[in-house]
């Protein structure tokens, strides 16, 4: 018998017995193996040793288990006591709405000018049906002015009544052509003092400003100037 | 319905379906076949009584709720509630690691056991419950699935096959993790047999201070 047969002999189920015959007989003249095969059995040993000191199992425990199972047939499921995962779940799923609802809270918004925005907003909506003074037809079709009827209603409302005979058209401040102011233009609506658009004091506010109308071009040139009141 | 079928000789998964519909008596013999086996899994792989109690409670509790998920064709009622302690074993171990493996009260309980029995000499008994939390540790600090191979066969006692099953394994490979486990036991056992070099030596003589 060579050494690896008698380990193969030992890779089954652990053993106690050393062999017998030919194993005795290998082991008597093997140091080496007679040292594995010891090792084996002082494991067997052990593992015998440790299967006899297991604790028995308490009698409690099965009070304890039936009046679970009592409690689990008679009423609704209890909550369970050994879902980590739902736990879990359920908790990534608050810590992220927590998360989403103070990012939204305490987060600082971006600093912008709203009061020109509103101003521009409410301008360009007030832009005229037909500015045929300057004869510039692509300003009225323009990008920012908004179509819709409730929208241009509810914006140019609160605006100064244009009852001015000097409000009725633009006055172009500079040439003007389509080649030259193509494009969308912005419209922009300015107080100026009464005399630099060259209107009397009684057709004025009384703090002697006037509302206008600058048209802007892409550029950021005015081409032309209406005064509203 | 009542079933004219004696209880006793009733299958696992009829005694499992039984209870489930509310009859006590079935749950009662079901949980006497299964939950011995299932606590000393558990003890075994916990080391633990507490755990080993925790966890049976929770297989039979998982039994009840889960018990209409098990289809006899993937397996007996045992395999199942051995799946389940498996589970059970591994969140307790992934909850509580690192685990402790005699220590605490579990240490005074063995010793106060030593103690109060009388069946065998006190030194007897010392060095037995040393031997066993040696070999104890020595098995917890195996990998994984040689530890559930050592623990299904040679603790638990279950068959190559039965532990395949269990393991969901062939068992061929049961059989090379167990060869592999008990090598690799046998190597961390052996420094307990080897007498410490050098301790011989250092007598008071050798002593430096």
């Amino acid at each position: 018998m060579t050494c690896q047969e008698l380990r193969q002999n030992f890779e089954g189920p652990l053993r106690m017995d050393a062999g017998g015959g030919v194993e005795a007989e290998h082991l008597a003249n093997c140091a080496e193996c007679a040292r594995f095969v010891e090792l084996r059995c002082e494991l067997v040993a052990g593992l015998r040793l440790v299967r006899e000191s297991a604790p028995e199992l308490p009698a409690a425990l099965e009070d304890a288990v039936l009046t679970k199972y009592r409690s689990q047939l008679a009423g609704p499921r209890p909550a369970s006591s050994f879902t980590p995962w739902r736990r879990r779940l359920a908790a990534t799923f608050a810590a992220a709405a927590l998360t989403v609802v103070a990012a939204l809270t305490f987060h600082p918004k971006p600093r912008t000018d709203t009061s020109v925005a509103r101003v521009q907003t409410a301008q360009v909506v007030s832009v005229p049906q037909r500015p045929t003074a300057i004869n510039i037809p692509k300003i009225a079709r323009s990008r920012p002015i908004s179509s819709h009827p409730a929208r241009r209603e509810r914006v140019v409302q609160p605006l100064p009544a244009g009852n001015s005979p000097a409000s009725a058209d633009f006055r172009g401040l500079m040439y003007c052509d389509p080649l030259s102011c193509g494009g969308a233009m912005q419209l922009i609506r300015v107080q100026l003092p009464s005399f630099a658009v060259a209107l009397a004091p009684s057709e004025a506010t009384s703090n002697g400003v006037v509302y206008a109308d600058v048209l802007v071009g892409s550029d950021g040139i005015a081409r032309g100037i209406r005064v509203v009141q | 319905m009542a079933s004219p079928e004696p209880l006793s000789s009733r299958s696992d998964a009829q005694l499992l379906l039984s209870a489930l519909a509310g009859e006590e008596s079935a749950f009662l013999l079901l949980y006497e076949r299964l939950s011995g086996r299932i606590f000393r899994y558990a003890f075994y792989m916990t080391n633990s009584r507490s755990s080993a109690e925790e966890v049976t409670q929770e297989v039979f509790i998982a039994l009840l709720r889960q018990g209409r998920n098990y289809r006899a064709e993937r397996g007996d009622v045992a395999a199942f509630a051995f799946g389940i302690a498996r589970n059970c074993v591994r969140q307790m171990e992934r909850r509580e690691r690192p685990h402790q493996l005699i220590a605490g009260t579990q240490a005074r309980a063995t010793l106060s056991s030593t103690l109060t029995s009388g069946s065998e000499s006190l030194p007897g008994q010392m060095i037995r419950n040393e031997l066993v939390s040696r070999v104890q540790a020595a098995v917890a600090s195996l990998p994984d699935h040689y530890r559930q191979a050592v623990v299904l066969c040679d603790l638990c006692e279950l068959s190559y096959a039965d532990a395949a099953t269990r393991l969901d394994c062939a068992v061929g490979t049961i059989r090379s993790r167990l060869n592999r486990a008990h090598s690799l036991l046998a190597q961390k056992l052996e420094p307990l047999r080897t007498p410490q070099r050098g301790v011989a030596a250092a007598g008071p003589e050798g002593c430096v201070i």
